[in-house]
């Protein structure tokens, strides 16, 4: 029963504002067209099951029907103004796009440089620098949105002198020549003091790793985060260092 | 004590085109129009709360937005080819006040179309072919 509970619902609600509308008529002249209209909408109300019965719901139909006839009005009257329109929004989607994409592009740069002087400066082989950038918001009118840097992910690969000392062609797989191969090594040099958790984690997990491998991996990091602290300006708690993650692959 | 304002401003107006008249009937038409048009903004914010209340009622009661937006055009298409056709006629061309009165109710029988394409389609599929 509960479509007869809807359909009455709705009835009464077409019905409703059918006289309203009819009350806050300005004028006279218009009655009797709008009560055509107002008279097929309520029939198309009552008539509303034995619609659904035969086809589908006639509200979509027509709302369909409204906008095609929206679109051939528009295209015959008005249709400078809506291409208008849809030109300057289409020129919004691509600054937006072409913005990102520079942005990204940006910031690829700023890694590869932020890559080379790591390398030069630390001695440290990096497996990967991540920048992402972001605009900031133009203080004054006339003034252009500026990127800025808001982290840097530095991924830092197997220590050198280990991989000299290792036998094991693949360079990818981080293990010290201290532990046995076939162990994971896990470690994620995270210089922020807010979360030291995950430091004790990676190190409970990897309880075998020595400290060998632990320390001069943080004076890297430190060093790291100093560097890039000095040459691009940035805060510490925006750069994070961490050893490469390969070792799942074990 | 809104419609005191609305009623001071309209006397005012009249009484100023009554004396402004004689001398110059042009300014009298700008602002009788520039009147009117004033009202009819005073009354925009009034008629957008009205409007919503209307919506929020309907959709609490279920009815497809579809007739609610329908009627709405309805209104609106009455109320602005009035408001137009006054002003006009008000300058003393009927005539135009006519046509625009005439695009008036040409537009809101245009809403009827689609309205009127479905009953009838419905009504096709229930005679038997």
């Amino acid at each position: 029963m509960s479509w007869l509970n809807e359909w009455m619902k709705e009835v009464i609600m077409v019905v409703l504002l059918a006289t309203f509308v009819d009350l806050i008529l300005p004028s006279r002249s218009m009655e009797r067209y709008v009560k055509l209209v107002l008279s097929l909408l309520i029939l198309l109300t009552l008539l509303q099951p034995i619609i659904n019965l035969f086809t589908d719901s006639p509200e979509q139909k027509l709302s369909a029907a409204f906008q095609t006839q929206a679109m051939n009005s528009t295209n015959f009257t008005n249709g400078k103004e809506t291409t208008l329109q849809q030109i300057l929004s289409k020129a919004d989607q691509m600054k937006h796009q072409q913005q990102s994409q520079s942005l990204q592009w940006a910031g690829e740069e700023v890694a590869r440089q932020m890559k080379q002087q790591i390398q030069e400066q630390t001695r440290s082989l990096v497996q990967e620098v991540k920048v992402l950038l972001t605009l900031l918001p133009a203080k004054e009118a006339n003034e252009q949105a500026l990127p800025s840097i808001t982290s840097v992910d530095v991924v830092l690969q197997e220590e050198p002198q280990a991989l000299q000392e290792q036998s094991n062609q693949d360079h990818n797989s981080s293990q010290p020549i201290l532990i046995s191969p076939i162990a994971p090594v896990k470690v994620e040099v995270n210089l922020e003091p807010v979360k030291p958790e995950s430091n004790s984690r990676d190190n409970s997990a990897s309880d075998k790793k020595s400290e060998k491998v632990w320390s001069p991996n943080e004076k890297n990091a430190e060093d790291i985060v100093k560097l890039l602290q000095m040459k691009w300006n940035l805060q510490s708690e925006q750069i994070q260092v961490k050893q490469s993650e390969d070792d799942g692959k074990i | 004590m809104e419609i005191i304002q609305v009623v001071g401003l309209g006397i005012i107006s009249t009484i100023l085109i009554l004396i402004i008249k004689e001398q110059k009937p042009m300014f009298a038409f700008l602002i009788a129009a520039s009147t009117s048009i004033l009202i009819f903004l005073f009354l925009m914010g009034k008629i957008g709360a009205v409007i919503n209340e209307l919506e929020r009622m309907a959709e609490s009661a279920g009815v497809q937005m579809i007739y609610l937006k329908t009627i709405l055009k309805i209104i609106g298409i009455a109320y602005i080819a009035e408001f137009g056709s006054q002003i006009v006629r008000d300058a003393g061309q009927e005539s135009i006040a006519s046509k625009i009165e005439l695009a008036g109710k040409v537009l809101i029988m245009v809403l009827a179309i689609p309205i009127i394409g479905i009953i009838i389609e419905t009504v096709m599929k229930l005679l038997p072919a």
